[in-house]
């Protein structure tokens, strides 16, 4: 079951540094970056997830990393007082212990072992693939029409694997399934 | 307080409906004010919460809407604000104050731009709510929400209106109430009131409340009734009061009616208040001729005038007076002692005066004559002593001139000369003691008319022929016991009196006249009118006297004919009067005439002056044999006695009082004893009785130059002893002597 929102335009802007700007001539990995660290504002881990207080929460993305990453300046930030550390990864052999899964585009039958072997895991998995949110994956990122970045988000799955996802960022979704 | 004094004056019907409603209608008002103020301070406070508690709500809903720049949902939060009526705008700003959702109610002006609100009315009746927006405890935006109170006044209006209307009602539905149930209070009280109204007299007393429950107005019909008790009491006490001061006021009335003095009240201004009977009887005027009139409508105006002052004089002063009041009436001056007093009101002013007049005109005249008697008597007693004496002197010179007379017929023309004086001395001492009343009288039951009739001839002869002397007798007049030798001499003198009065030319009259209790209009003493008197008056035309002289008329050798009177002539018609327990008054006239009332007690006995002492004895032969005692305290007198009586042969001793004859009749026996009767110690009186009880066969003769009275005479034991006046003729002495002695 999903429930469906209203078309929503999302114009994203990449934060940095605490600062906001809207940047309209950012690319597209910019936009996703800043579009993942909202993402992580709005989501708790289990805290058996963590060894301690201080451990920074992994954002692990599939694909090789290249010199003007975007993803790489999340580094040194931080979600709910925990750094933020992203690790590129070359195989879903290497995703353990990530918090965050991102995969950049991956075909879905690639995913779909890792995705399954994993659905009861606590690791946030999102992807711009179309349909991931039905093959286990939690948060699917869209397109509009208007070339605007929504996202769908799979909660039933999220719940499997003890993600508490607020319900605020629910309300911004535009497809949710429970 | 002018709405109190307005209240006063209404029923209490509608002072408790006025009462109930007026505090049902302030306590309703009140009490509207409060909720309504209560109410507001409420609903501005729930306003204010509900209004912070939503916009804390929408800031934690609008996170993610800031987060991810999601204008649209940050706007459908805020339409939740339309659900809220007082809400009239809100909007949400993110950090940098970028604008990122609005709300505006339809029907208001207000937007939210930047940080404040802008729209018209924007000043009081606004509430409000800023809430910041917070991720992370950083702030990413704020959320500002505005209600307008203007709602909520709409509201309290329609409720106010409704409450307004509400109160009414309920003031229209105390007013039905208050005036049904006001009769549990007024009933009660009317009843009472009629029950009071009701009461008009001291019967209505009887009449008690019915009185039900135990309230107030129970207990005021409870004390009602119990006050009517006490009123009954007091009532009776009062009927009974009353009754006692009518029975009072007639007994006071009736008393004042019966006094002998004048009562009467007077006001300040000298009107009648009060009068009793006396008053009426005096002045012979009906009650309504005097109350509400003054003494000037009654009085002669000078009279008048005294009185008034008099009253003045007592109200000024506020203290009794005695006062002697001069009345005129119709018979003469009445002379009134007056006891006056103020009468006070409460406050003690003076409000009116009383006044008790006694007539003492009739004591003031009897006083002057008791005045006059004593002196009269004093006079008397003082002439009689010295006719006494002077008696017993001419007795010794009368004895010794009898003696000359026998042994010395040559010197007859000096005897008979001496013997012719001694005769006038006698004349002289007879009238001195007929007016000290001592003289020795012989009364008899006689009637005045005879005596006038047979001195009128003699009377005509003693005035002169242009003096008519009239005789006006009454018939059948009553006999008196008199001196007729005396009455002679006293109509003798009155009529030589009047005589002079009337200058030798003019009239006398001599009237007799029966007086009873009924016709006592001539003499002051009642006494003798009751028991019924004879009047003798010698009334003249003559000059008559003013009083001074009338004060001094009988006093003896008082006279206005100078070298021509004696001054004895009116006191010989006193001491004659008075002798004969009889009165006499004078009333004269100056130049009018001068009436002489001279009024005798009538006799009980029947005419005796056909029985005149008989003179035989006086010419019997004389039997010169006998011993004879002589007791007098005059010596001389013995001794001239015994040389008479020795020579004319007696056997004579004689003494100086009755304890020495006392001796003398124990050692001797004596045929007669001659005795004076007043003398130092016992009597003559005492003597004779001695001797009638102890010696009967001795004879006595009392001689005395005092009036022999009748009671003296009834304390002798033997009443057939006679007594001879002094002084006395020798030869009567003897032929008295003579006739014990035969006897």
């Amino acid at each position: 079951m999903s429930i469906v929102k209203a078309p929503i335009m999302i114009v994203l802007t990449i934060l940095m540094c605490n600062s906001v700007s809207s940047q309209l001539d950012v690319d597209d990995e910019e936009i996703k970056a800043a579009l993942v660290l909202n993402l992580i504002r709005f989501i708790e881990w289990p805290i058996s997830s963590f060894e301690n207080e201080n451990t920074a929460l992994n954002i692990c993305i599939l694909g090789s990393k290249t010199s003007d990453s975007k993803f790489t300046k999340l580094n040194k930030m931080t979600v709910k007082q925990r750094p933020i550390d992203v690790i590129y990864i070359q195989s879903l052999a290497d995703a353990n212990p990530c918090h965050v899964m991102y995969f950049m585009d991956h075909h879905i039958e690639v995913l779909r072992p890792y995705l399954i072997s994993t659905f009861n895991e606590p690791t946030l998995t999102i992807a711009d693939v179309r349909g991931f949110v039905h093959e286990y994956g939690v948060i699917e990122f869209t397109y509009g029409s208007d070339n605007r970045i929504n996202f769908n988000v799979n909660l039933k799955l999220a719940r499997e694997k003890n993600l508490r996802i607020s319900s605020k960022l629910l309300e911004v979704a535009q497809e949710v399934n429970i | 307080m002018s709405l109190m004094l307005q209240l006063a004056k209404r029923s209490i019907k509608f002072k408790i409906m006025f009462i109930a409603v007026a505090c049902t209608s302030i306590t309703l008002f009140i009490f509207l004010f409060i909720s309504i103020g209560y109410q507001f301070l409420d609903e501005r406070t729930r306003i204010e919460k509900e209004t912070s508690g939503l916009a804390a709500i929408l800031a934690d809903r609008t996170v993610a809407a800031i987060q991810f720049q999601d204008n649209e949902l940050a706007e459908n939060n805020l339409e939740v604000l339309s659900h809220i009526q007082s809400v009239v705008s809100g909007c949400i700003i993110d950090l940098h104050g970028n604008l990122i959702a609005t709300y505006q109610r339809d029907i208001t002006d207000f937007t939210c731009q930047g940080h404040a609100l802008r729209g018209e009315g924007e000043s009081h009746t606004l509430i409000s709510v800023q809430q910041p927006i917070t991720l992370d405890e950083s702030i990413i935006g704020t959320i500002f929400i505005y209600s307008d109170l203007i709602v909520l006044s709409e509201t309290l209006q329609r409720q106010s209106l409704v409450s307004f209307l509400l109160v009414l009602l309920a003031i229209g539905f105390s007013i039905l109430l208050a005036s049904k149930l006001q009769g549990v209070i007024s009933n009660p009280i009317k009843t009472q009131i009629e029950a009071i109204t009701s009461i008009k007299d001291f019967s209505s007393f009887s009449n008690t409340l019915e009185v039900t429950g135990s309230d107030e107005i129970s207990n005021l019909g409870h004390a009602f009734n119990k006050m009517l008790e006490r009123l009954r009491d007091y009532g009776e006490m009062l009927y009974k009061s009353e009754q006692d001061y009518k029975e009072l006021s007639q007994n006071l009335q009736e008393i004042m009616d019966h006094s002998p003095a004048v009562i009467y009240v007077k006001s300040i201004n000298g009107q009648y208040l009060f009068i009793n009977q006396k008053y009426l009887e005096i002045f012979q005027l009906n009650k309504e001729d005097v109350i509400g009139y003054t003494d000037f409508d009654i009085l002669p105006y000078e009279t008048a005038l005294k009185v008034t002052k008099n009253d003045e004089m007592v109200a000024s002063s506020r203290v009794p007076h005695e006062l002697e009041e001069h009345i005129p009436r119709d018979n003469g001056v009445n002379v009134y002692i007056s006891e006056k007093f103020p009468l006070f009101s409460h406050s003690g002013e003076v409000r009116a005066v009383c006044g008790i007049s006694t007539d003492i005109t009739d004591r003031l005249a009897q006083e002057e004559q008791l005045r006059r008697t004593q002196k009269m008597d004093a006079l008397g007693k003082l002439t009689g002593g010295v006719a006494h004496d002077f008696n017993n002197l001419l007795g010794i010179i009368s004895g010794y001139v009898s003696i000359l007379e026998l042994s010395h017929p040559e010197l007859s023309s000096i005897t008979t000369k001496l013997a012719a004086t001694c005769d006038r001395g006698k004349k002289l001492t007879s009238r001195l003691l007929s007016f000290s009343k001592s003289r020795a009288m012989e009364v008899c039951t006689c009637n005045l008319n005879d005596i006038l009739k047979n001195n009128h001839e003699m009377l005509q002869k003693a005035v002169t022929v242009s003096v008519t002397i009239n005789l006006e007798l009454a018939d059948d007049l009553w006999l008196c016991d008199i001196d007729i030798a005396d009455a002679e001499d006293a109509i003798l003198n009155l009529v030589l009196n009047a005589a002079f009065a009337t200058d030798g030319c003019g009239t006398i009259v001599l009237r007799t006249q029966n007086i009873t209790a009924n016709n006592n209009k001539v003499v002051l003493n009642e006494s003798l009118a009751k028991t019924g008197s004879v009047l003798l008056e010698v009334v003249d035309n003559g000059c008559g006297m003013t009083d001074d002289i009338k004060q001094q008329l009988f006093e003896p050798f008082f006279t206005t004919k100078g070298q021509q009177g004696t001054g004895l002539g009116l006191s010989q018609v006193y001491g004659f009067v008075k002798r004969s327990y009889g009165d006499i008054t004078v009333d004269s006239i100056p130049e009018k005439g001068t009436s002489f009332k001279l009024l005798f007690p009538k006799s009980n006995h029947y005419s005796d002056t056909e029985n005149s002492p008989s003179a035989e004895l006086m010419n019997s032969d004389v039997n010169n044999k006998g011993s004879i005692l002589i007791v007098d305290d005059e010596p001389e007198l013995t001794e001239i006695l015994i040389e008479i009586l020795s020579e004319s042969g007696y056997n004579v001793s004689g003494c100086g009082n009755v304890k020495d004859a006392l001796e003398l009749l124990a050692d001797n026996q004596y045929d007669l004893v001659i005795s004076d009767i007043i003398m130092p110690g016992e009597s003559g009186i005492d003597l004779a009785n001695f001797i009638s009880s102890n010696y009967p066969n001795t004879k006595v003769q009392l001689v005395s130059g005092y009036t022999f009275q009748k009671l003296e005479q009834t304390q002798l034991i033997n009443k057939s002893i006679s007594v001879m006046k002094k002084p006395y003729k020798i030869s009567d002495l003897l032929s008295q002597i003579s006739l014990h002695l035969n006897s």
